[in-house]
This record gives C-alpha cells, sequence and structure tokens, in this order.
C-alpha cells in the first residue's frame, strides 16, 4: 500500500465541508477557498493544429435519457462519474443532470453547450463521442484518479487531436 | 467549480498531447486553461438558445485560437 497525499488533504478537508454544505443554505463561502487542489503540471501547452479531429468535452451533466443514468447531482458532494454519448444522438435524447445552472436555454437548444453543427460548419471533423461529467462535485481524488483517465482514454480511442471543452 | 474541473481536465488532456480550448464565463477560473475563450453567456457558454449565427462565431474563434495560437492564451468575446 502507498500513500496518496492529495487524498490525506482531501480527507482532511471533506468533514468540514459537508457540515457547512448539509443545510438548506449551503455554506460555500465558508468553506470553498480551503479546497485542496492537486499539484498538476499547469504550463503544458501542445502546438497549434491544422488539421483538427475534435472532441466535444462539457461539464453540462449531458448524458442519453434513453441508455443512462442521470448524475447523481442532486448529492452534496456531487458525482464524479462521467457519461460518454454518440456525438450523432438525436437532441430529444439529451437531457443535463446538474443543479447548479439553469438549464432551461441547453432543453431549448444543446447547441448552447454541445456545439455539434456549429463545429461541423466550422469544417472540423467531430470524433464520434461527446463526453460529459456534472460540473459540480468535491470529490477531486476520485475525478483525477479514475474519471479524468477515462475521458482521456475514450477521446484517444476516437483518435482525437483537439478537444472543445464546455464548462456550465 | 464547474470552470475548476474543466481547467483541470484541460490540463491534463493537454499534457498528454491533446490540444484543448475551454469556453466558458468565468474569467477567474480560466485563466488556468491552456487556452481559453470567454462569453458573456451564462448558462449557455456558446450563445443563446436558438442563436446559430452567435454559436457560429464563438465556435469560429475557438477554433481559430486551436489552429494558431502557439502560446498558453485567453481570448474574450
Amino acid at each position: 500500500m502507498i500513500r496518496n497525499e492529495y487524498r490525506e488533504r482531501w480527507a482532511r478537508w471533506i468533514p468540514s465541508a459537508l457540515e457547512a454544505l448539509a443545510g438548506d443554505a449551503p455554506d460555500f463561502p465558508a468553506v470553498m477557498p480551503a479546497f485542496p487542489l492537486p499539484d498538476i503540471d499547469r504550463t503544458a501547452f501542445t502546438g497549434p493544429r491544422s488539421d483538427l479531429r475534435v472532441a466535444l468535452v462539457s461539464s453540462s451533466g449531458a448524458y442519453d435519457m434513453c441508455t443512462q443514468a442521470p448524475f447523481a447531482s442532486r448529492s452534496i458532494v456531487g458525482d464524479a462519474s462521467h457519461r460518454s454519448i454518440e456525438s450523432a444522438l438525436p437532441a430529444d435524447r439529451i437531457a443535463f443532470a446538474h443543479e447548479h445552472y439553469d438549464r432551461s436555454a441547453a432543453l431549448r437548444d444543446a447547441e448552447c453547450v454541445l456545439p455539434r453543427e456549429a463545429l461541423r460548419r466550422a469544417g472540423v471533423t467531430l470524433t464520434p463521442h461527446i463526453v460529459s461529467w456534472s460540473g459540480y462535485l468535491l470529490d477531486w481524488p476520485t475525478f483525477l484518479e479514475a474519471t479524468i483517465p477515462q475521458m482521456l482514454a475514450r477521446v484517444r480511442a476516437d483518435d482525437a487531436n483537439a478537444a472543445v471543452i464546455v464548462p456550465i | 467549480m464547474c470552470h475548476k474541473t474543466a481547467g483541470l481536465v484541460a490540463n491534463i488532456f493537454e499534457a498528454n498531447g491533446i490540444s484543448t480550448i475551454v469556453i466558458g464565463t468565468m474569467q477567474s477560473h480560466l485563466e488556468s486553461a491552456p487556452r481559453a475563450l470567454l462569453t458573456a453567456h451564462n448558462d449557455a457558454p456558446i450563445g443563446p438558445a436558438g442563436d446559430a449565427k452567435r454559436h457560429d462565431e464563438v465556435i469560429s474563434k475557438a477554433v481559430e485560437v486551436l489552429r494558431t495560437a502557439t502560446q498558453r492564451t485567453l481570448v474574450r468575446m
């Protein structure tokens, strides 16, 4: 067994966060300034791309309402999982599980957060899958250790060389 | 939190050879992204529902940045 320094820091923070966020009026300002951030490379930069194969990636909580479970968006700690949905999925099969933004515009026109048609009109190749997560999540250790590597694997399997990321 | 997680994803993708651009509305959280496009459309970062012309403007700029940026950058629209 090896120790996980980031998970240990997060585990020390989460009890006070749960206490502050559990009420009817969650006190985010009381705990979020102390949210532990992971030590990752924040300097990496790939060069310009001329032949773009773009993966669409979004924190909108998008999921296929016919074949997938919604994110646990009402959970106090959020939901650290992700969904992969077909880029060609009809818009009326896409729902959004995310309690922290007004989803009315996205439900009227998914292009507001998932710009599939706009990307095609811009002349880039869109990869076969959209990758999404529900942006309110406190379990960053799981997101970092499991979810992001899975999302990256999906994007790589689709042979993407770029990603348009749309946070909400 | 949503923009923070997007910055995390973008930096890790970038470190693994995937070029990224984050299109969002919160400047303070976009500053950590390798490439970022700041828009003014809360809850609809690409533009208002039904406004395909605005969607095209935003995405054209995003594609342009992916094709041309040679260093970390934040563009406002």
